[in-house]
């Protein structure tokens, strides 16, 4: 975790446990069914059927499935353009986040687990990629001249 | 004398060398820090948008009232011919925007094909699951059950949902809603809230509801005369409401 292989291995995990978070909940949204919640699915039917289920026509959580894609495929870009990316993305998935769970507490007043769950992701990555981004790129292998030095 | 030269050259060189790339190393992290704060502002301004664009589209929900129910009968909660061979009771919280979707889209359609004929007659069965606005809107929903005018009163609420449980169902919105039924007390309706009529729908909707073995709206019982009933959601509707035609007329 402390080195930069360790980061892209917490973000790639975080990444690919997201995909499964809002994968689950875009196939929900479209099979018109409860997600399955501890307690009783009805905060979370609530949240689901709430107008803020959807932006611009598309459900929310088919948005935090395309954030988590896009999310991976930055990983892919190499040097300061993949890593800048990668942390807007991280950003605005966790902003957002943060405004539907300030709209779950206080305006729709019901929970979702799914949603919540999704949101510690988004905001555990926005710190990662921040980290990753200060960071900078590796450090070069250290060859026997430097090392010697 | 050369070798002493050359080691203090040498030791020089590698002096510059090393403040060289500490001078790189803190320009290049000035330049990652700045880069980063530009990330974190296009960040911002994003999110901002997005909030933006999720608060605007409260306002294009309200859509124009309609003139589903025009010419048909209507008695207390019932929409249609009392003597229709099948009966189909809606369960449905004024506040669910499900319950919305169906009443703006797929409810004129069902009453041309099925009700406006005399094939079936529904009743509207309001329930308060979601918070305290939905009963509020159920009590003057009774006013307006009393007055035989309940169907386009939930209409009216429909066209206009707010979000849930913001508080939006005020005495103000349901009176503006009431006044805009053609027929409608819309004082009386009011005054119907706490009194006895509207305890009496609200008890009589629960227990069918719970009958039924409702657990979300909308849904709907569809019984065909004589026949037994079945509970479906919006989706399923039409299909249950064929079976229940043919089933009747056999």
């Amino acid at each position: 975790m402390g080195g930069p292989r360790g980061l892209t291995l917490a973000i790639v995990s975080l990444i690919l446990i997201g995909i499964a978070v809002a994968g689950y909940l875009t196939y929900v949204h479209y099979a018109d069914i409860d997600p399955v919640c501890a307690g009783g699915s009805g905060g979370c039917h609530t949240v689901q059927a709430s107008d803020y289920a959807e932006l611009v026509g598309i459900p929310v959580a088919t948005i935090g499935l395309g954030g988590y894609i896009a999310l991976a495929i930055s990983l892919l870009i190499p040097g300061e353009l993949g890593r800048a990316a990668g942390m807007a993305l991280a950003l605005i998935g966790a902003g957002f986040s943060l405004y539907l769970t300030y709209l779950e507490l206080f305006v729709i007043n019901a929970i979702c687990q799914w949603c919540v769950a999704s949101a510690v992701i988004m905001v555990l990555l926005a710190i990662l990629t921040t980290l990753r981004m200060l960071r900078g790129p590796a450090p070069p292998e250290q060859t026997a001249d430097t090392a010697g030095a | 004398m050369a070798s002493r030269e050359e080691q203090k050259r040498k030791l020089r060189e590698q002096r510059e060398a090393a403040e060289k790339a500490a001078a790189h190393t803190a320009e290049l992290r000035k330049r990652t820090a700045y880069l980063a704060a530009g990330v974190g502002l296009i960040a911002l301004i994003v999110v901002v948008s997005l909030v933006l664009v999720s608060q605007s589209g409260d306002d294009d929900k309200k859509v124009e009232t309609t003139d589903v129910f025009a010419g048909i009968p209507q008695k207390d909660i019932t929409l249609g011919d009392p003597d229709a061979p099948v009966t189909v009771i809606e369960f449905a919280d004024l506040q669910c925007p499900f319950c919305r979707d169906f009443a703006v889209h797929d409810l004129p359609g069902i009453v041309k094909k099925y009700v406006k004929p005399g094939d079936v007659k529904m009743e509207l069965r309001l329930l308060a699951f979601i918070g305290p606005d939905s009963s509020t809107g159920r009590e003057v929903a009774a006013g307006a059950a009393e007055q035989s005018l309940i169907w386009p009163f939930a209409e009216n609420v429909y066209n206009n949902q707010g979000t849930e449980n913001s508080g939006y169902m005020t005495t103000e919105f349901l009176r503006e809603q009431a006044e805009a039924v053609p027929g409608l007390d819309a004082q009386r309706a009011l005054d119907a809230a706490g009194s006895p009529f509207a305890q009496k729908y609200a008890d009589e909707s629960d227990s069918e509801a719970q009958k039924q073995g409702v657990s979300s709206t909308p849904s709907f019982a569809v019984t065909p005369e004589g026949g037994e009933t079945k509970v479906v959601d919006a989706d399923g509707l039409s299909g249950a409401i064929d079976d229940a035609i043919a089933q009747a007329k056999d």
